[in-house]
């Protein structure tokens, strides 16, 4: 009924009170300019939406003038094709929105997936999301984004999809004045979570089909188009509030039984704007009329006045009193008992909820264990279930304070999900106080801002009914401008102004009838408007003339008086009661009650004359009953009405004439005496059932909630299935890309795999094992120790067992039986995803090829090692890198201490300038070939070497290096320079050959004579020069022989036995053989001429020896000539005499002795034999 | 002969050579010029011992006597100022640095080499 409504509407005429002072303003309709309006239009689905989409879009004109904004669900991981597909149903474009996108008119920005997305001054903002909750209410946050940027031109449309986003949303769009649409439930199966959600949030203003929506968007815009909201003053008294709107009010009144007369004008007319602008009615006057006629119009009248909106903690102060003054008795009371809070009027929940977390916090405190039921009730059933859902949005933050939020509530995106051990402590039900029974054993009842609607009377009994509800000493917490007037004896005041008060315990407990009374001034008040004034005034005459009556119930109680009816009544002593049957006169009490039970039972008009007597004058009356034909609140209703008669025989007396019926009377009054303690008992019996009803009641209230909760449990539950099984399908896809990429691998790899388990059975292969193991399809499954392998020594299983024993690797090399191949082995233990030993991994890698090398490379390394010449390699920045064994003879370094030292090591100081540029040369690829220069060793030395530095290049051509090969040139200089020597010496010696022979050729040509014998003569010398150094040149190297010298000078003249020589033969320096050479040849040549040679008989004996004249040696040369013709010593000192004895002494110091003899010439010579003349020969066998 | 005098009597001359066919040709200038030989000696000692203790006036040198490098006699005589002709088949290369300004005759000299050289010295005496 009422409550919710009136209570959400003070909330509604604050809240929006509020929102119109903000502008100053309030609206009126006006005629403005034909321009379309710019909408822009957000549009929200998950599951199901594409379908939605495209009747949407095929059924929306292209040139609307509309900026279209899709908010949909999508999967983060996959790229959406959304934009495409919808881009098939409209030639608007329809593109995915970036970050900036600007929502033009007529076109389609479409959602990325796993973003969110705002729009900030018609600008699209694209963010990522907090959490994954975050992305559940995306698009919440877009239409709340969207009704704070556009306003009243923000339209929400809610499509297919599971779950409750958007409901938010649709609510932000709706205050702030825009077009708020859903799709309807019967169209296209849509997934109906998102659009029931939406409109049971109370907040949508059309459910249509989709196809219907466009049309829907076409009509607002149009309407817009011809209708500006325009300020007008605002709380204009109600006397001058336009005429339209009494009219309003009545009609509403009429139809609904709500007064909203008393609401603030400016919320109504907004309101009331609303409705027109979705019926696309323009004057006011007109929708007045139309009010009564639209089917169902007043009821959303009133839906759209009531704006659910209520707070946390409102009037936090009175919260504090509540905290302080009532709770700790109420948490310190009976531990074996809940505590019982009645919230009458809860509206969305948040009142409930804010004395659940009052009270958590109260047995915090008070370290109580009572458990805590708040019953929240309100007759708006789309409240409750909103309430129940326990979602706020990021707003209540003003109101509830940090360590509340943190404590009770848990962040969903930005959103606000009231936790658990809180919303465990509310049970939400709908509940119409005025109908159905009250609650009861209620330790607080909150009842705020609800009374102030209701009519007195009402108010009576709604806190009669709280009186009735609470235990003794329980609390009634009223709104600020609510009274218990009237009910003083029911209550007392503890705190007036925070309006709080206790029940006394004065009254029996007995629940008050209040429940058909409402319902007949409602249905009087339907009525009344349609009274014509002189109807009323005729009623009004009529009634002084119509019998006096009463009206009862069901139960025979009084319910209303009419006319004079005192004559017929007689209160019985006892208990106040306004049941018939106690209150009528004695006699008519039986009639009576049979007469009503009748007219009920036949619903039909009974009547009985009935005598009695009345202040001692028998009397009659004309006893009627006829049931009201209308029930209220399913309770049957009869009008008793008492019909005077005229006083005569109304009554046939019997025969005799004499009323003897008073023995049959008392019978009759006893009989029914009897009948009425039954009834009595019955009544009581009723009222324990009722009681029974009442707890029923409260049970079937708190089942209600469970399976509500288990509903939504059920729910989320299906939501996180649904998200498991996303993530499912894409594990298992993203296995299958695995699978295939391992099958891909296994087949492209050269490297033979082999998958053995841990009984040694084939498990998997790649193709290279195959042709290893000798393995042909079919083979999995088989043990290892069947296969016939290639391998030497047959299936490795040794190696196999080791691998699982020891749970280590194994690697060695392996050949081919054929030896053909080697192949480098690993086994590996084969460890499952729970790292359990499942067996090993085996793989052979050909090194056949690598193995070849390997020895290339050795044999090559074994050259370069041996090398005598020193290999040296080294990068370009001259560092070295290796270091051969001839390296190391050569410059004395050991591989070890040089490798990574600079070349400029091994150079001169003086040399270190020229480096650099031999380093430019080698980065040019220069090579420097047998370049001869000198090093310096380890041990300083500076040795020769032939160098040659080649560049090493990497296989792109690069120089990354050079080898530089050093050989030593120590003996070839050596040699040269001994040669250099010779050649110098030789040189010497044959500029002082060429001076002797000048000498020579000067003295004899001075000696004078003929020419031709001058020429003989040095011709002669010249020759014997020649001998003695024929002799030096020869075998013998520098040394001549004395015999040889002798013989050969003589061997011209030898003829038979004419020449004997003797003597051991003595090797001669250079210079004592030409000398000595030159003194024979003299003596030869004198002895041809005149002596011993110049005949035939002629004897020459030449003889030598080595003696020993005081220790020093003497070679001693004996020329002797015999035979010959006598001599004569010569005239003068010829060159030839000079020759002979000067020049023997002065060269040689030698003692000449020259005789010529009759006999013959004899001449001795004697050198001191010196090392600078000869020495002897070892005596030889010759 | 001009040259062949020296304070009035006949220039003393020291002749180092082993050679003693070159000996004859030094001897023959020698005479010719109207001077005085002194030796020729064969042996490095001997001239050694002429150079430090024998009155001559100048000397002809021959720098390879028997084997061995005439340069000690040059040293006394370049200490005594005593003018000298160093004559050679090597070339001036292989003289010592002090050496190798001294007055030279290149072996195989002609006879007018070798007058000419033993003017300039008769004539540095004057």
């Amino acid at each position: 009924m009422t409550e919710a409504g009136k209570h959400a509407g003070s909330e509604a005429r604050d809240e929006a009170g509020e929102l119109l002072s903000d502008t100053g303003t309030s609206v009126s309709i006006a005629i403005a300019s034909t321009q379309k309006p710019h909408f822009t239009v957000g549009i929200g689905a998950s599951a199901g939406g594409l379908t939605a989409y495209r009747a949407f879009f095929e059924a929306m004109p292209t040139d609307s003038g509309m900026a279209f904004v899709l908010v949909q669900h999508l999967d983060p991981d996959f790229d959406s094709t959304l934009a495409e597909i919808i881009g098939r149903s409209t030639t608007m474009p329809v593109l995915q929105a970036v970050d900036g996108t600007v929502a033009a008119p007529n076109t389609v920005s479409v959602i990325p997936p796993g973003v969110l997305l705002r729009i900030e001054n018609g600008v699209l903002r694209v963010a990522t999301p907090p959490s994954i909750a975050a992305r559940r209410s995306s698009i919440d946050v877009f239409l709340i984004s969207l009704a704070e940027d556009q306003g009243d031109h923000a339209v929400g449309i809610i499509l297919s999809g599971f779950g409750s986003d958007g409901t938010a949303g649709i609510g932000a769009i709706k205050e702030a004045g825009g077009l708020t649409l859903s799709e309807a439930e019967f169209d296209h199966h849509a997934k109906l979570g998102m659009p029931r959600s939406a409109v049971d949030g109370g907040h949508v203003d059309d459910i249509l089909a989709v196809e219907d929506i466009p049309a829907a968007l076409i009509k607002h815009q149009q309407f817009r188009a011809r209708h500006v909201l325009e300020p007008v003053l605002d709380d204009v008294p109600v006397s001058k509030k336009p005429q339209h709107l009494a009219a309003i009010f009545s009609a509403l009144r009429a139809r609904t039984g709500r007064d909203v007369s008393q609401y603030r004008s400016s919320t109504l007319i907004r309101r009331i704007q609303r409705r027109m602008q979705l019926l696309r009615i323009d004057d006011m006057g007109e929708y007045a009329a139309q009010l009564s006629t639209i089917k169902d119009e007043p009821q959303r009248l009133f839906q759209e006045i009531l704006i659910s909106v209520t707070r946390f903690f409102r009037d936090a102060a009175i919260f504090d009193i509540i905290a302080d003054k009532i709770l700790p008795a109420i948490v310190g009371g009976n531990a074996e008992v809940p505590v019982r809070v009645w919230v009458a009027g809860c509206a969305t929940g948040e009142e409930a909820y804010s004395i659940a977390m009052l009270l958590h916090e109260g047995c915090a405190r008070a370290g109580s264990p009572r458990r805590v039921s708040i019953f929240a009730t309100d007759v708006d059933e789309r409240a409750i279930t909103f309430a129940r859902a326990g979602l706020y949005s990021e707003a209540i933050e003003a109101d509830v304070t940090r360590d509340r939020l943190d404590q009770h509530f848990i962040k969903e995106g930005s959103l606000y999900r009231v936790a658990k051990h809180i919303r465990e402590m509310c049970v939400f039900s709908t509940h119409d106080l005025i109908r159905d029974p009250p609650f009861s054993k209620l330790d607080l009842i909150s009842c705020r801002n609800l009374l102030i609607y209701f009519e007195p009377a009402l108010q009576q009994r709604v806190v009669e009914t709280f009186h009735y509800g609470l235990n003794a000493g329980g609390t009634l917490w009223l709104g600020p401008s609510e009274t218990i007037s009237g009910n003083a004896l029911l209550f007392r005041a503890v705190d007036k102004r925070a309006c709080i008060f206790s029940r006394k315990d004065t009254s029996a407990r007995s629940r008050p009838s209040v429940l058909a009374e409402p319902n007949i001034r409602a249905a009087a008040v339907a009525v009344s408007p349609a009274l014509d004034k002189i109807d009323e005034e005729a009623a009004r005459v009529m009634a002084r003339h119509a019998p006096a009556y009463v009206v009862l119930d069901a139960r025979l109680e009084i319910q209303r008086f009419s006319g004079s009816v005192a004559r017929y009544l007689a209160p019985t002593e006892g208990r106040a009661t306004l049941s018939v049957s106690q209150m009528l006169l004695g006699p008519l009490r039986a009639p009576a009650r049979a007469l009503v039970q009748r007219a009920l039972a036949t619903q039909s008009r009974a009547q009985e004359l009935v005598t009695f007597e009345a202040a001692g004058d028998a009397d009659a009356v004309n006893l009627i009953a006829e049931p009201i034909s209308a029930n209220f609140a399913g309770q049957p209703f009869v009008v008793l009405a008492f019909q005077e008669t005229s006083p005569g025989p109304v009554k046939p007396l019997d025969a005799r004439g004499q009323p003897d019926t008073s023995s049959e009377l008392a019978a009759a009054q006893a009989h029914l005496e009897a009948v009425t303690e039954q009834l009595e008992t019955a009544n009581e019996e009723l009222q324990s059932s009722n009681e029974e009803f009442q707890s029923v009641n409260e049970e079937l209230h708190s089942t209600i909630e469970e399976l509500e909760t288990s509903k939504e449990e059920l729910q989320s539950i299906n939501e996180e299935l649904q998200s498991v099984n996303t993530e499912l399908n894409e594990r298992a896809e993203s296995l299958i890309r695995s699978n295939s990429d391992l099958a891909n691998l296994f087949d492209s790899t050269s490297i033979a795999t082999l998958f053995v388990d841990g009984q040694h059975r084939i498990r998997r292969y790649t193709p290279a094992a195959a042709d290893i193991f000798s393995l042909r399809a079919g083979d999995e499954g088989r043990p290892l120790s069947d296969i016939a392998t290639r391998l030497a020594g047959g299936a490795p299983i040794g190696d196999v067992e080791v691998v699982l024993r020891e749970l280590a690797s194994v690697e060695r090399e392996i050949d081919t039986l054929d030896g053909a191949a080697t192949y480098l082995m690993r086994m590996r233990p084969y460890r499952d995803l729970k790292d359990v030993i499942d067996g090993v991994v085996i793989t052979l890698i050909d090194i056949t090829e690598r193995k070849r090398l390997e020895r290339d490379q050795a044999h090559l390394a074994a050259i370069v090692d041996s090398s005598e010449d020193a290999i040296i390699g080294h990068d370009l920045d001259g560092i070295i890198n290796s270091w051969n064994h001839g390296a190391q003879k050569i410059f004395g370094y050991e591989a070890s201490e040089i490798i990574g030292e600079p070349m400029t090591t091994l150079l001169a100081d003086h040399q270190l300038d020229e480096w650099p540029s031999a380093m430019d040369r080698l980065r040019q690829g220069m090579p420097t070939t047998n370049f001869d220069i000198s090093r310096v060793t380890k041990d300083d030395r500076v040795i020769h070497v032939s160098l040659t530095i080649s560049a090493i290049r990497d296989p792109a051509g690069k120089i990354v290096g050079a080898s530089a090969v050093a050989r030593d040139i120590a003996e070839r200089k050596a040699a040269e320079e001994r040669a250099n020597l010779l050649m110098a010496e030789l040189d010497h010696r044959v500029k002082n050959i060429l001076a002797v022979i000048s000498s020579v050729v000067g003295q004899t040509l001075r000696a004078g004579g003929s020419v031709a014998e001058k020429s003989a003569e040095v011709d002669g010398r010249i020759q014997a020069i020649a001998r003695a150094h024929s002799l030096l040149t020869g075998p013998g190297g520098t040394d001549g022989s004395l015999r040889d010298l002798v013989t050969l000078e003589l061997a011209p003249y030898q003829q038979g036995t004419n020449i004997d020589i003797v003597g051991e033969d003595v090797a001669l320096t250079s210079r004592a053989s030409m000398t000595i050479g030159l003194a024979i040849h003299e003596l030869a040549t004198n002895a041809v001429k005149y002596g011993s040679l110049s005949t035939d008989r002629g004897q020459l004996a030449v003889a030598w020896s080595i003696t020993d004249v005081s220790g020093r040696a003497n070679l001693r040369i004996d020329w002797r000539e015999t035979g010959g013709p006598p001599v004569t010593a010569p005239s003068g000192r010829g060159f030839g005499t000079k020759l002979i004895e000067l020049a023997l002494r002065r060269s040689l110091a030698a003692i000449v002795d020259r005789e010529f003899l009759e006999t013959g010439v004899t001449c001795t010579i004697v050198v001191p034999f010196t090392k600078g003349i000869g020495r002897t020969l070892p005596s030889t066998d010759e | 002969m001009i040259v062949a005098t020296a304070l009035g009597r006949p220039m003393r001359v020291l002749v180092v050579e082993d050679e003693p066919m070159i000996a004859f040709v030094i001897e023959d200038v020698i005479d010719t010029l109207g001077a005085e030989m002194l030796g020729p000696i064969a042996q490095l000692e001997d001239a050694l011992l002429a150079a430090r203790s024998e009155k001559f006036d100048c000397a002809v040198l021959d720098v390879n006597i028997c084997g061995e490098k005439v340069f000690p006699v040059a040293d006394i005589l370049l200490e005594r100022r005593i003018p000298f002709l160093l004559a050679t088949g090597y070339d001036s290369t292989s003289l010592p640095g002090h050496l190798a300004g001294v007055r030279r005759i290149t072996k195989p000299y002609t006879i007018t080499e070798l007058e000419d050289g033993l003017k300039r010295l008769g004539a540095e005496l004057r």
